[in-house]
């Protein structure tokens, strides 16, 4: 009995025995005998470890966020770089898609049998004035027609080598004559023979366009469409939609003023007639 | 007494779980076995035993592998700190805490290995990474090792260094 005893208090006879014990246990769950046992451990264990686990899995991620601070600034400062470039594209995009519609336009609505120079809006002296970047390089001259389309935009009274300065129709001193038709004919090109309601004389005013002497009897409307008819234009080319017709029985002639079809603070392409 | 000894031991072993779990998940640490080879020739080795093995078990069941992997897993290492223990003094001095790393060491890097061949029986790959990773748990459970002893220094009775006073 006492060298029973002797034997198990020996920590190599222990350890052999754990190990024996432990190839056992093993042999046992491999043939799925010490199923009962695990369900058991799991039934009882599985909760509490469950809670450590969370507990160290949330401990570990805040603690690596201060690891990683250095990679997460580097990150930062990537997706910077990256958003930084992609609003870059993103610019030169929406450009080229402007350009796109603008060159649609043109082709669709303008005289094609003339000829055209495609330049860029780089912004004015006020609003009655705007810079264009083609110049006398590119065949622009004084009085030449700028338009996008039917629509028309302003006239060349400078031009330089490289650039020239153009003049709005709001512009104070801008006078043409003027025809006012019925709506429709902007979804389209103007007809050669566009139903004529009236004719007028459109006069810039500075911060919007006037329009003066429209026949008293003439059947025009709000919304109507006025159009250039002046020779120093030389075609048929939009200028806006009639608002504010005066309704004064009184007075022989009407006025009104013109709502542009484009906003002249935003253009950006435009086109020379040469 | 006994009843008491009993609630503590089931309370304990409850605790442990949750450490085991929280620590493995923390660190990749294994704690039964860090404590196992703090109280190695300190307590009594019929208690340590039985109280590893179950811990183990629990451990194998909380971590999907097959029972006993832990418990013998532990007890290679085991060997391997007793066969060094031949060789070089494990009581005390810095010797005894560079075969104590080699120990978890090795515990570390058959816990790679083992788990896999028991329950695919195929062998996980020993490589360069999974050695890096040992040795950092090896250094961290050496220094967890450290402060229970620094702990333990103060609870040890007069004239009998080598006990826990346990109660």
């Amino acid at each position: 009995m006492r060298k029973t005893k002797s034997a198990f208090d020996n920590a190599y006879a222990y350890i052999s025995v754990s190990i024996l014990a432990g190839i056992i246990f093993i042999l046992l769950d491999s043939i799925g005998l010490a199923t009962s046992l695990r369900n058991g451990i799991s039934y009882v264990f599985e909760p509490v470890s469950y809670d450590g686990t969370k507990i160290g899995t949330n401990v570990k991620e805040y603690l690596q966020n201060f690891v990683e601070m250095s990679e997460f600034m580097e990150n930062y400062s990537k997706l910077k770089t990256d958003v930084y470039e992609k609003d870059i594209n993103n610019a030169y995009y929406l450009l080229l898609k402007e350009e796109n519609e603008s060159l649609k336009k043109q082709l669709n609505l303008s005289d094609i049998s003339k000829k055209y120079v495609e330049c860029k809006v780089l912004g004015g002296n006020d609003s009655e004035y705007i810079k264009i970047n083609a110049g006398s390089d590119d065949g622009v001259k004084q009085d030449n027609v700028v338009s996008i389309g039917n629509v028309y935009i302003g006239q060349v009274i400078k031009s330089d080598k490289a650039g020239s300065l153009v003049k709005l129709p709001l512009s104070k001193g801008s006078n043409f004559e003027v025809i006012v038709t019925e709506r429709g004919v902007e979804n389209a090109a103007i007809s050669s023979s566009p139903a004529v309601l009236s004719k007028a004389v459109a006069i810039g005013t500075g911060n919007g366009i006037k329009v003066e002497n429209i026949s008293a009897d003439a059947n025009v409307k709000e919304g109507d469409v006025v159009v250039i008819n002046d020779e120093k234009v030389g075609s048929y080319l939009i200028l806006g939609y009639l608002v504010g017709l005066s309704d004064n029985p009184a007075s022989t002639s009407k006025t009104g003023y013109v709502n542009p079809l484009i906003n002249y603070d935003d253009l950006i392409t435009v086109f020379v007639e040469i | 007494m006994i009843v008491l000894k009993l609630i503590y031991t089931i309370t304990g072993v409850f605790l442990f779980t949750f450490l085991e779990s929280l620590f493995s998940s923390l660190l990749g640490i294994n704690v039964a076995f860090i404590l196992f080879l703090f109280l190695y020739k300190k307590v009594d080795w019929r208690v340590l035993f039985s109280l590893m093995f179950i811990v183990c078990l629990i451990a194998d069941v909380t971590s999907h592998y097959m029972l006993g992997t832990n418990f013998l897993t532990a007890m290679l290492a085991l060997i391997f700190f007793s066969v060094l223990s031949i060789f070089f003094s494990t009581e005390a001095g810095i010797l005894s805490w560079i075969v104590r790393m080699f120990a978890f060491f090795v515990y570390y890097s058959l816990l790679f290995v083992l788990p896999s061949f028991f329950l695919n029986r195929t062998f996980a790959p020993i490589t360069v990474d999974v050695l890096k990773i040992s040795l950092f748990r090896s250094i961290i459970s050496l220094v967890i090792i450290i402060l229970c002893e620094i702990v333990a220094g103060r609870f040890r009775k007069e004239g009998d260094k080598s006990n826990i006073k346990l109660g």
